[in-house]
């Protein structure tokens, strides 16, 4: 009796940890890499909630803040908007649409992205999803790098997802080995200044560089592309691209297994806070 | 051809407020050309007239330091639904633009 | 006799008509420049003062080297630009009979940025969003029925290293 009512008291524990090892999510150790992150920014920066690191270097400046509502309170970019709604609107050849293409017609969903695809063994981007969907219907896929065509389609069909919280799964061997080589390039020095994207970004977060505040890593990928000073459009890869030239690196390709990798360690970084497309950035 | 002068009207009260986005490159002339030699030639939005119900209500002059797809916010009292409220440009190119909205 | 008549009649009518039109010309002529002496240069572009490369020229080819500075003439804008390119600046006039709204941007390289005729029905406020060549201070004055007046706040802007 004493037995069994003991046996009853830690069971739900026994089941709890059995299934975590079970599960053995491979979310395991992101979740770790993750967990750590959000609790040594928060010891640094007590207070600040944490939906507000979506605001990056923002989130230290309230002058700066509310001259960034008052630019999108009505955005100087909105005609680029319009521009890839247009372009995400417009049927090809054969008549179909991206909402045709898409898991839920594209809503709610870019926060699943990169996503691994255990079939065809490929981390896929949400600029690949919709490159995958023009080429699945007789269509050319666009260049990675082409403002003008997934720079714009990209600005109108995240916002389609506005709001949504990060939820990047790492759910098999292969998948944890794609983000492990995003954490790694993460944390390598390069170029001729020889940064890595966590001396400046966790180590120096916070702290002015080059006369600007350094924007935390957490909640970076939640709001791209972005918009700089309110006319230039810089999507993930190519803000990535523009921070290897400025240390002095030879970047890699936008739409690259390195990019895409990063992009995937870098977005589960994010898992939990809201998205927001197309914004205004100095 | 511009792209379209977008505007935004809320009403309180009387007063409209008026919201206004006029896509246009506002070239200062000092921008280097991306390609080739020299500067990308001066292009601004030079006059911009409001009005509520065809009286001009605001007149204003730029310069060219006024940024690129220029913003403007302005106040309309003695409005109601139904009002109408236009706005129009003219640059240095002799090109212009017109949108009139109603107030809901 | 007929033709002969009418002809007649015909440069009368235009003589009269002449004359007619003409102090009609000299009346309308007179109110626009009294219209133009009270509210300086509305509806007319001002070239000097947007041609002046001083901010002190600028002023005064504007007429308002004579403002007074007041806390009834409210500029707000960011203490830090850290784009230049795009600042977002609003003014508003607590100041009866305001007629115009002057923005100048001291630093400039053509420092009078834009004026706005306040006409009735309009509030006295407007937003707009400049371009800012460098940190310098941001003066806004205000044109009305009794005189002129000014706010002017700094502005830094950062030229910034990493934003690209």
């Amino acid at each position: 009796m004493i037995v069994s009512s003991a046996l009853r008291r830690i069971l739900p524990t026994l089941v709890t940890v059995a299934a975590m090892l079970v599960a053995a999510p491979t979310n395991a150790a992101p979740e770790d890499d993750r967990g750590a992150m959000v609790r040594m920014f928060q010891s640094r920066f007590p207070g600040v909630p944490l939906d507000d690191y979506v605001y990056g270097g923002l989130m230290f400046n309230a002058a700066a803040r509310r001259h960034y509502e008052d630019i999108m309170a009505f955005p100087p970019f909105e005609p680029d908007l319009d521009r890839g709604k247009a372009l995400w609107e417009t049927p090809f050849r054969n008549g179909r649409t991206y909402a045709d293409c898409l898991p839920d017609g594209g809503r709610m969903i870019a926060g699943r992205y990169p996503t691994y695809d255990a079939q065809a063994k490929r981390l896929v981007t949400f600029e690949m999803l919709l490159n995958d969907c023009r080429s699945n219907n007789g269509e050319a896929a666009y260049r990675f790098d082409d403002r003008d065509t997934i720079g714009v389609l990209t600005a109108y069909a995240r916002s389609l997802s506005d709001g949504m919280r990060m939820d990047i799964r790492v759910d098999s061997p292969e998948a944890l080995a794609r983000y492990e080589s995003g954490k790694a390039l993460f944390h390598r020095r390069i170029g001729q200044m020889n940064f890595s994207c966590a001396n400046c970004h966790v180590t120096n977060a916070g702290k002015i560089m080059r006369m600007e505040t350094v924007s935390p890593a957490l909640g970076q990928a939640t709001h791209f592309p972005v918009f700089r000073g309110g006319d230039s459009l810089y999507t993930l890869h190519a803000r990535y691209t523009r921070c290897m030239q400025q240390v002095r690196a030879q970047p890699f390709a936008m739409g690259s297994d390195a990019f895409n990798d990063l992009e995937y360690f870098h977005s589960y970084l994010s898992n939990g806070l809201p998205l927001k497309a197309s914004v205004y950035r100095r | 051809m511009p792209d379209p002068i977008k505007m935004r009207i809320t009403l309180d009260g009387d007063v409209a407020t008026v919201k206004v986005l006029m896509p246009h490159p506002m070239e200062t002339g000092l921008r280097k050309n991306p390609v080739g030699e020299g500067f990308v030639p001066i292009h601004y939005i030079h006059h911009v007239v409001a009005t509520h119900n065809d009286r001009p209500v605001l007149d204003a002059q730029w310069s060219r330091s006024v940024s690129k797809n220029p913003f403007l916010e302005f106040r309309v009292r003695g409005a109601k639904s139904g009002d109408r409220i236009a706005v129009s440009w003219e640059d240095t190119h002799g090109e212009s633009n017109r949108l009139e909205a109603r107030v809901k | 006799m007929g033709s002969d008549q009418h002809a007649g009649h015909d440069v009368v009518r235009r003589r009269v008509l002449g004359a007619l039109a003409r102090t009609a010309g000299l009346i309308a002529a007179a109110a626009t420049g009294l219209l133009q002496t009270a509210r300086a240069w509305a509806g007319e572009r001002n070239v000097p003062a947007f041609d002046a490369k001083v901010l002190d020229e600028a002023l005064a080819a504007a007429g308002v080297t004579d403002a007074i500075e007041s806390p009834d003439v409210v500029l707000r804008a960011p203490d830090i630009a850290e784009n230049s390119a795009i600042v977002h600046i609003e003014i508003e006039s607590k100041l009866l009979g305001t007629r115009s709204i002057l923005l100048f941007a001291e630093k400039n390289p053509q420092p009078f940025v834009a004026q706005f005729d306040i006409l009735p029905g309009m509030d006295p406020f407007v937003a707009v969003r400049i371009k800012m060549a460098e940190s310098a201070h941001l003066r806004a004055v205000v044109l009305t029925d009794t005189g002129r007046f000014f706010a002017r706040r700094e502005t830094t802007v950062t030229l910034g290293g990493c934003a690209g």
